[in-house]
């Protein structure tokens, strides 16, 4: 239980960064801290001993709670990213919430209603999360269409007791991405059969954060397109904010080579950033040619949540699986929480590394 | 095992209410020798459980038949003075003693492999929320492929079941992938589905438009 680590459970100082990334295999959840106990939180997933948002199972370890996180950025409604943020924002109804402007577009909401009637969970928590804005619950002031190079929220030099400014800005979705994404909903036909929906990575936000020099990019779940002014090309192409680079990448979509682009690691991170990402044991991500690129570009690579677990049943396993006729073959997924935790005070140039849990470090 | 029959006699000192019944150290003692006998009647058929011995457990659902209750469970008095007679337990069910040995996992597929004919998978053990299987599934391996076939495709659900259980007296292996034919949409769904939607889609516009 890497809650229980008593070394976990040390609160950050009011003038130190934090970036802690969670990771499960299935399942990604941010937490940024930006000074005085203020918190982002960037999606979020179930621990499945707690029941809770991993989150708030990691803030109640250092004796804090839901109330400091008051922004929180919801990439986009896959389940892997999107379990606990309705019972979070429940919590705290006056936190920020970052989404989509087409949460008010009726085919959006078609597509996800039918999601819902397919037992898929993402849609069912985006519907939930829509639903409290609707009744008040979140107040709708407080809802934030996240596009490209848009400030989500920001301090301005002095009002944290570190007295430097930070910035939160939304890199994506570009204006188009999202107009094209309505217009190829599949919505279904009557007579077809209910399937699952698969969804994108289309419009996944990218996410920015800036206090004073130090800059944080998480990458969401962005993936490349072919078109160069959407996906990743768009964000470098149309990149204005500011000539710093970031020291910390979050990477995008589980290190698939789909999210990976050239011109991000020399024009928005800096050269050797420490880089962090989650596994998505589902579709085998990240594959071992995709590690050794992102290690090959990086000082540090900080993968939570293993993919596979060395477990002694599994053999028998499988053995009984063969012995029922079956020449299928299986593995473990690991179910274990991996977190990786960087902090950095403002005043030093380095950042320190922890890990808890299920992290498989590359130096 | 569909039904079984056991006459005893019935005291209704321990009726409790007309929920729970709790029986008698008598009418207990009666199943439990009922259970026993059938035990060692069927102890050969009682399958190996995956992680233990052969075991067989001797916990039992019973259910009242309850026709035979010549009464209306008005109120706990009634319902005591009306018991004139044994009743019959329409069911003595020995709970999972059967299906302890199947495992059953829910899954969907994650990846398609056309050319080499494979699907992968995650699997979840429902039972157990720690036990999650990837897995590199032939279509060979698929009952019935080729009925299949129109239903594989990335998110499709499946349930693969593997194990041996009793039927009526009879062990019996158990092995199947089978994916979910999910009902189809009707046009009266849709429709309610696309009015839920587009009211909600009104209401957040005007919401968003009072700012």
């Amino acid at each position: 239980m890497p809650f229980q680590n008593s070394s976990l459970k040390v609160k950050p100082l009011n003038d130190e960064i934090e970036l802690v990334v969670f990771g499960k295999g299935v399942g990604e959840c941010i937490l940024v801290h930006i000074g005085d106990l203020k918190y982002i939180l960037v999606d979020s997933f179930m621990n499945p001993d707690t029941k809770n948002p991993v989150s708030l199972d990691y803030l109640n370890a250092m004796g804090l709670g839901s109330e400091n996180i008051e922004l929180v950025i919801s990439t986009h409604w896959h389940k892997d990213h999107t379990q606990g943020l309705p019972e979070l924002m429940n919590k705290n109804g006056n936190t920020k919430f970052v989404t989509y402007g087409i949460i008010t577009n009726d085919t959006f909401l078609k597509y996800l209603k039918y999601g819902t009637k397919t037992e898929d969970k993402a849609s069912n928590d985006y519907v939930e999360i829509i639903n409290m804005i609707m009744n008040g619950k979140i107040n709708k002031d407080n809802v934030k269409m996240a596009v490209h190079n848009k400030l989500l929220h920001n301090y301005l030099p002095g009002i944290l007791s570190h007295k430097k400014k930070v910035e939160v800005y939304s890199l994506s979705p570009q204006d188009s991405e999202t107009l094209d994404y309505v217009l190829d909903l599949k919505l279904p036909d009557y007579g077809e059969a209910k399937t699952t929906i698969v969804k994108d990575n289309d419009i996944s936000i990218v996410t920015w954060i800036q206090i004073d020099d130090v800059v944080i990019l998480l990458g969401g779940d962005l993936e490349n397109s072919s078109d160069p002014s959407k996906g990743w090309d768009a964000i470098v192409n149309k990149h204005s904010i500011s000539s710093l680079k970031a020291s910390i990448f979050k990477i995008p979509h589980h290190g698939s080579v789909n999210g990976h682009n050239d011109d991000v690691w020399i024009k928005l991170v800096e050269d050797n950033p420490i880089s962090a990402l989650t596994s998505y044991s589902s579709s085998d991500l990240p594959r071992d040619e995709d590690l050794e690129r992102i290690k090959s570009l990086s000082f540090e690579t900080y993968l939570c949540g293993k993919l596979k677990d060395n477990d002694k049943d599994i053999k028998k396993l499988q053995k009984q699986i063969n012995q029922y006729g079956f020449d299928s073959k299986i593995t473990r997924v690991s179910n274990k929480i991996g977190i990786s935790r960087f902090r950095r005070q403002l005043s030093s140039p380095n950042w320190s590394e922890e890990v808890f849990g299920s992290v498989q470090v590359f130096k | 095992m569909d039904s079984m029959y056991l006459d005893s006699p019935y005291s209704n000192e321990d009726i409790v209410d007309s929920d729970e019944i709790k029986f008698t150290d008598y009418f207990t003692k009666n199943l439990k020798h009922f259970a026993d006998s059938f035990n060692k009647n069927y102890n050969d058929l009682c399958v190996t459980n995956f992680d233990k011995e052969p075991e067989f457990k001797k916990e039992f659902n019973t259910v009242i038949d309850e026709s035979s209750i010549k009464c209306k469970r008005k109120s706990k008095k009634n319902f005591y003075n009306s018991i004139s007679a044994p009743n019959k337990v329409r069911e003595l069910r020995f709970i999972d003693s059967f299906y302890k040995s199947i495992r059953e996992y829910h899954g969907f597929i994650s990846r398609i492999d056309y050319e080499n004919e494979f699907i992968f998978a995650t699997m979840h053990n429902l039972k157990n929320e720690s036990d999650i299987l990837k897995a590199q599934i032939e279509f060979d391996d698929i009952e019935n492929y080729e009925s299949e076939k129109h239903l594989i495709q990335i998110g499709a659900p499946f349930i693969w079941i593997f194990g041996r259980e009793v039927i009526s007296g009879r062990e019996q292996k158990v092995s199947y992938i089978r994916f979910r034919r999910m009902p189809t949409w009707t046009k009266s769904r849709i429709q309610d589905i696309e009015a839920e939607a587009e009211e909600t889609a009104d209401a957040l516009s005007k919401l968003f438009s009072k700012s």
